[in-house]
This record gives C-alpha cells, sequence and structure tokens, in this order.
C-alpha cells in the first residue's frame, strides 16, 4: 500500500530525496493538468510546476500539517500559474480572442484520440475545447472539481474562496458547459430528463 | 440545519446535477507527458545545495558569461555598421590610386613585421600570467577578429579606400596595445 503524502513529507523533511520523487511521481499529472487550464501555453504551465515542486523542497520545513498537504501544495502551483499568468496578460498574449480560440483549438487537439470510444472521445474533446473558453475561475474550479476530483471545500481551499463562492463559479460552469455540450449530454448519453434550464445570468 | 448537514445535501445535490458531465470529464483525466521536467527541477534543487564555494564559482561563471555576451553583441553590432558603411562607400572608394595603394601597403607590410615579432612574446607572456591580463587578452582578441573582417573585405575589393584604412588602423591599434603590454614590468 502507497505511503501517504504526510508520510513522504515527513521523510522529505529529514532529507530523504526519494520521498521528493516520489511525490513528484504522484503529483506531476495532476498538476500539469491544473497548470494547463490556467496558463494556455504548455512550456509556461511546466515552468509553474517545476516552480510549485521547488517551493516544495525549499518550504517543506514550513508545513505545519494544520491543513490537508494536498491543498497547501497546490495552491502553492496555483499560485505560481497565476503570477505567470500576470507577466502574460502585461504582455497581452493573455485573455485576447485570439489568445481564447487558440487556448481552445490546443485544448481539442490534446484531446483528440485518446480512448476505444469514438463517442465519447469527440464528448472529452468538446469539453476540453469548452472548459477553455470558460472565464479563468469558472475554468479552475471546474477542472479541481470535476476533472481532478477534489472535493468542493478542498478545491476552495486551494483557490482561497469560500465554498459558497467556489460552488457558485462550479454551478456557473456547468450551466455554460451543458448549453454547449448539449448534443453529447442529450443525444449520447441519455440524459435530457436531467435537464435544467441554463442560468439566464452571463457568467463573468 | 446545520453547516455540515447543509454541505453534505450541498455536495451531494450538485454531484447529482453535475453527474451528466462526470463521466466525460473523467476522460480528461490522462496523464500528462513532460520529458525533461525533472531533470529541470533537479538542477534548480542543486541551488539549495550549492555551498558558498559553488555559490561564489556560479556567480562569477555568471558574470564572465554576461562579459562574453556582451562583447559578442558589441562585435556583432561593429560588424553590422561596418558592412553597411561598405556597402554605402562601396561605389564611391573605388578610387585608390596606385601610389595611394602602394604606399598603404608598405604600411601595412611595416606593421605586420611588427607584429610577426611581438606577438609571439606577448601570447607567451599572456599564457604565464594565466589569466591575470584577460583585458589585454580581450581586446587583442576584439582587434584580430576585426582585422580578420577587414581582410576579407579588403580581398573582395582591394582598391576601397577605407577598408585598407581599417585594415591598418586595426593592426596598428594591436600593435601599440602589444607594445604598452610588453614595455610594463612583469
Amino acid at each position: 500500500m502507497p505511503e501517504p503524502d504526510e508520510a513522504l513529507i515527513a521523510d522529505l523533511k529529514s532529507g530523504d530525496l526519494d520521498a521528493y520523487r516520489e511525490l513528484y511521481e504522484r503529483h506531476r499529472d495532476r498538476m500539469l493538468r491544473v497548470a494547463t487550464r490556467i496558463l494556455p501555453n504548455r512550456a509556461d504551465a511546466e515552468d509553474a510546476v517545476q516552480e510549485a515542486f521547488v517551493i516544495l523542497y525549499s518550504k517543506v520545513g514550513s508545513f505545519g500539517g494544520r491543513s490537508s498537504f494536498v491543498t497547501w501544495f497546490y495552491r502553492i502551483v496555483v499560485n505560481a500559474c497565476l503570477k505567470i499568468r500576470k507577466k502574460r496578460a502585461r504582455a497581452h498574449e493573455i485573455g485576447n480572442p485570439e489568445a481564447l480560440e487558440a487556448a481552445a483549438a490546443q485544448a481539442a487537439d490534446r484531446a483528440s484520440g485518446c480512448g476505444a470510444d469514438p463517442a465519447l472521445d469527440e464528448a472529452v474533446q468538446a469539453l476540453d475545447r469548452e472548459i477553455a473558453l470558460l472565464p479563468l475561475r469558472q475554468r479552475t474550479v471546474f477542472s479541481l472539481s470535476m476533472i481532478e476530483g477534489f472535493s468542493l471545500k478542498e478545491t476552495a481551499r486551494i483557490l482561497g474562496l469560500k465554498a459558497g463562492t467556489a460552488r457558485y463559479h462550479l454551478f456557473m460552469a456547468r450551466d455554460r458547459l451543458r448549453v454547449r455540450l448539449r448534443p453529447f449530454l442529450g443525444e449520447r448519453f441519455g440524459r435530457d430528463q436531467e435537464w435544467i434550464p441554463p442560468s439566464t445570468e452571463r457568467p463573468h | 440545519m446545520s453547516e455540515r448537514r447543509r454541505n453534505k445535501r450541498d455536495t451531494e445535490k450538485a454531484a447529482r446535477e453535475l453527474e451528466p458531465l462526470s463521466s466525460i470529464a473523467a476522460g480528461l483525466r490522462r496523464p500528462v507527458e513532460a520529458p525533461g521536467l525533472w531533470d529541470r527541477i533537479e538542477q534548480d534543487l542543486g541551488r539549495f545545495r550549492q555551498t558558498p564555494a559553488a555559490l561564489a564559482l556560479a556567480r562569477r561563471t555568471r558574470i564572465r558569461r554576461i562579459a562574453v555576451s556582451l562583447a559578442a553583441a558589441v562585435w556583432v553590432a561593429g560588424v553590422t555598421i561596418l558592412f553597411a558603411t561598405l556597402d554605402d562607400l562601396r561605389p564611391a572608394q573605388v578610387i585608390m590610386e596606385e601610389d595611394e595603394s602602394a604606399a598603404m601597403d608598405a604600411e601595412q607590410r611595416r606593421i605586420e613585421e611588427e607584429l610577426a615579432r611581438v606577438e609571439p612574446i606577448f601570447r607567451k607572456r599572456i599564457a604565464e600570467e594565466n589569466g591575470a591580463a584577460s583585458l589585454v587578452a580581450g581586446q587583442v582578441e576584439y582587434l584580430d577578429s576585426n582585422i580578420e573582417m577587414c581582410r576579407l573585405a579588403h580581398e573582395a575589393n582591394r582598391l576601397n579606400r577605407g577598408v585598407r584604412r581599417s585594415l591598418i588602423d586595426c593592426s596598428k591599434k594591436k600593435m601599440e596595445i602589444i607594445h604598452q603590454y610588453l614595455a610594463r614590468d612583469h
């Protein structure tokens, strides 16, 4: 049975680099996925994850265990992403319509042809593309809770939001995605009976 | 209703409402390839493991690299300006008379003979000083590259006065620096 993260952190505090490598292997994929949701550029996302792991190494001594390791660590990566994003936004490389379209196209490429079921593949690809077009808060809340499996409470902590605010953004994202993904949800997955009209308020 | 119960109810409700999207969202939970990421992290970690001596060495290396980059940038700018000037001047400068050309040849020959005499001594001293005279060595190296460049331009147009003048000036400057250096007590 794998050691829990907290045990690896204790090992790392005593200088065990194998524990550090194990934490890297364990969290790399999830962190990169979270980072690529915030930063459309893959190289930037890798930079953010790199920075988060270096911070983990240098600041592990200050992690007292009062909060969960996962929320502490993912908050670090989210902050690293936001820092890079701010820099890019100043250079007008993020947030303009071309950048959004490029991010969506990149997302679609990423998701293409990943499974055995072509119908599911198509839906996954469409979802990936639509997530890329969501506003940042909705996108991150949705990714953390729906894709990465964090609870709403954990998601809120990672993003420094109140639980109610995280829930609000999650539902806004859901409304928008359900509208955009109606063909996949309705016809292919038979969920029409669960259809809830989307919010009339424009997400922001 | 307690906050815990309300939270549980809301979470269950949210899960139910989001369920149609969950099965698709699960498809996005894939491994991500990041070749080289671990190596880069390890490299960064090196900073925390370095001793003060290693850090000082790294700082010196960094300063040396910056100096080399600056010298390279100056050289590139010099080459660009020189070639741009040559392009502008080429038609007007093909006017060297034979006498003038012969005089310049003689001057260049004289400098080259002197350089052939003093340069080996200079090189030997520089090598013996083991990097202590790197400023002078760098200056001579810079002039060497300019001389080489002028020579190439001169080959292409032997009657260009400007090129010829530059070749002589650079060679003369190199000779002066070497003389000054050799005149010092070592």
